[in-house]
């Protein structure tokens, strides 16, 4: 934990914000249970300290008590700034592998293709009931090609 | 100040326009310098297939330049726009950001006058671009798949379509039931191994960096090859101002890294700098003779700005359709709804493309999930999370802007970039025209949603950030009295100024743009190059 982030105040606040967006649930992590304290808001900061200004003023503002009122009011009247809040939080929590697994998310992993032909434009698949329809553009006026 | 060696041709602006220019008359062995405010891109920022992707994206490849601040930018005043101008100033220009839907505009789309009443005809026609429109998708190893029956029919784009995935068979096959029109999803991202590109692998992160080089961005398909034929591509130069030498340009003076202040001589000034860029760069070069802009004796300079008003709506389903991921792009796309029907009450039309929606903690932002009717936060958190990731598939709308003398680009009278030139100034309002075609839109489209059984629609209506399409400017026409240049992009003032981006779009159809942007470059280049000029 970087003890030069934030200090022992902020660092309150913004574990009782983060439980108060993501609380616990059956079967899933809370952002505490995900880690998002003790490690994971460091993280999100190692890779965004552009962020940490903005969302400092906001932490600084939201106190201890009654956080469920402060980030309904901020979204109402400051969404800008909550979703400052709210891209830090779950951004943060979203790094743990405790919330990934969670999801089954394994990451923007993708998937391998090579142009082969798809079925789905072959004779016999989808596309047969679009081309049966036939042409539906407005031809360039005085065209010699043309639909309509 | 330094002045460079004469060169036959100067352009401004090394993305898709600019990209394609400079590599056509390198080719030809025209010698060319090319300046660029911006660098090239930095792909080790592409981080894709990294588990802070969705943390680290915007840090880097933020698409708003009054947000990314960099040294390459200039600010805009968009304050009294009802759209936020998007780009990337650098090598590859907007091709490095865009989602790469990729489609041709349609015939009628150049007779918005003659068959609608409305705007004004262009001064060439569908058939007499479509040989440039094969061309640049052959240059752009761009997918997609021949026989559209929006189009005329003819030669289609050299890669197959990309991965329908379940998402799309889902939508396609719902669209069959319903009579609509759907067709695989033209895209400027090669599916198969094709020449500078590699096939995509779907990671569905093309707004934030290619990690592939999959993606038909400028950059890695034209400017290695250009300036292996010779052009002289000058990264980080900031061009100042045209330099007029009685009724011909002499060349443009930029400032590079250093603040060294050069003009570079040419015989043909070439400005590729988008529908923002290069108004403000002619309207900057006022002299005592055009004191209105180079550029500017119909006084149409600037105005007629279209951006194309943006809205999506997505659907949730309870089927896992695999949208976390999957070429964005779009899987397929839908034009029943583009051409003008009267009765909708507006005219013109707009294009869907279906698309994924990412990872979790795109799943979570207020565009366009605010207007969901689940909560997102709180004790909802994990159940409205789990139930969008990989569920969730979108139709993206680009809708047709009519061109209004009222929508404009003017020189901020008190916002300046780094190098202390006046800023541009976004007049922009989205008419009456515009908003109905997107509600229309927007109803139809979460018709067909829950047509596919969708258990939510979630509507992103009209949004701010969206000004990625800057078009109309510098529109072209055959009357000097009506237009800034002819149909090659010629300036009627000025005979050896040029404008080949989307500047001089007369109306902008309601597809992405890059694919006429790119045919319009190919054809205004091979234009010069047939009228010679080349001094060398």
């Amino acid at each position: 934990m970087n003890d030069n982030l934030m200090t022992d105040e902020q660092r309150e606040a913004v574990f009782v914000l983060a439980e108060t967006l993501i609380p616990a649930h059956p079967g899933a992590p809370s952002a505490d249970q995900a880690g998002l304290s003790a490690r994971f808001l460091d993280e999100f900061f190692a890779l965004r300290a552009d962020m940490l200004p903005a969302f400092l003023t906001i932490v600084d503002r939201a106190g201890l008590e009654d956080t469920r009122g402060f980030c309904d009011r901020l979204q109402a009247s400051e969404p800008a700034a909550f979703d400052t809040l709210t891209f830090v939080i779950a951004g943060a929590y979203l790094l743990s592998p405790k919330a990934r697994a969670w999801l089954g998310y394994e990451g923007q992993v993708g998937e391998v293709q090579d142009g082969s032909p798809q079925p789905e434009y072959a004779p016999g698949g989808l596309l047969d009931r679009v081309r049966e329809r036939g042409p539906i553009y407005r031809a360039t006026p005085g065209a010699t090609t043309g639909a309509s | 100040m330094v002045t460079d060696p004469p060169v036959d041709a100067v352009i401004v602006g090394a993305g898709l326009a600019g990209g394609l220019t400079a590599a056509t008359l390198a080719r030809a062995g025209w010698r060319i310098v090319c300046l660029e405010q911006g660098d090239w891109p930095d792909y080790r920022n592409a981080r894709a297939d990294h588990p802070d992707f969705e943390v680290t994206a915007d840090r880097y490849w933020a698409r708003d330049p009054n947000v990314r601040k960099r040294s390459a930018d200039y600010p805009v005043d968009d304050t009294d726009s009802d759209i936020s101008p998007l780009m990337w100033n650098g090598v590859g220009g907007g091709t490095v950001l865009y989602s790469a839907k990729w489609h041709r505009m349609t015939p009628s789309d150049f007779r918005v006058r003659s068959l609608d009443g409305v705007a004004d005809d262009w001064p060439i026609s569908y058939e007499q671009l479509e040989p440039w429109y094969v061309e640049a998708e052959r240059q752009l190893g761009v997918s997609g798949l021949a026989g559209d029956p929006a189009y005329p029919a003819g030669e289609g784009p050299p890669n197959p379509p990309v991965p329908i995935r379940k998402a799309g068979r889902l939508m396609a096959g719902t669209l069959n039931e319903m009579g609509w029109h759907w067709w695989p999803g033209g895209n400027g991202i090669s599916t198969t191994a094709y020449r500078h590109q590699k096939p995509c692998r779907q990671h569905g992160t093309c707004m934030q960096g290619c990690p592939e080089g999959a993606k038909a961005s400028t950059d890695i398909t034209h400017w290695t090859d250009a300036i292996a034929d010779g052009a002289d591509l000058r990264t980080n130069s900031r061009a100042t101002r045209i330099v007029m030498d009685g009724d011909r340009a002499r060349g443009v003076e930029y400032v590079d890294a250093n603040g060294t202040l050069h003009l570079v001589e040419a015989g043909h000034v070439i400005l590729c700098a988008n529908g923002v860029g290069t108004p403000r760069l002619l309207l900057l070069s006022a002299t005592n003779s055009h004191p209105d802009g180079l550029g500017n004796s119909s006084g149409l300079l600037g105005t007629r700005l279209m951006m194309h008003p943006f809205a999506a709506v997505a659907g949730v389903f309870e089927e896992d359709l695999g949208t976390e991921s999957g070429s964005w792009g779009q899987q397929i796309q839908s034009m029943q709804f583009y051409e003008t029907d009267a009765d909708r009450g507006f005219v013109r039309g707009a294009k869907w493309g279906l698309q994924p929606t990412g990872g979790p903690l795109g799943l979570t932002r207020s565009y366009p999930w605010g207007l969901s009717s689940k909560r997102m936060w709180y004790e909802s958190f994990h159940d409205t999370l789990a139930a969008r990731l990989g569920h969730a598939p979108m139709w993206s709308i680009v809708a047709e802007d009519l061109p209004l003398p009222t929508n404009k680009v003017t020189l901020a009278g008190d916002l300046t970039d780094a190098s202390g030139l006046p800023a541009p100034k976004i007049h922009y309002r989205a008419d009456a025209n515009s908003r109905a075609m997107l509600d229309w839109h927007i109803t139809k489209a979460i018709e067909s949603f829950e047509a596919a059984g969708a258990t939510e629609t979630v509507v992103g209506p009209f949004v701010r950030a969206s000004g990625w399409h800057l078009m109309g400017t510098a529109r072209m026409g055959n009357d000097p009295a009506s237009s800034v240049t002819d149909q090659w992009g010629r300036l009627h003032d000025v005979q050896n100024i040029h404008i080949f981006d989307s500047s001089t779009w007369v109306t902008c159809g309601g597809v992405n743009p890059a694919a006429t942007q790119a045919a319009l470059a190919l054809r205004c280049a091979d234009h010069l190059l047939i009228g010679g000029g080349a001094t060398s």
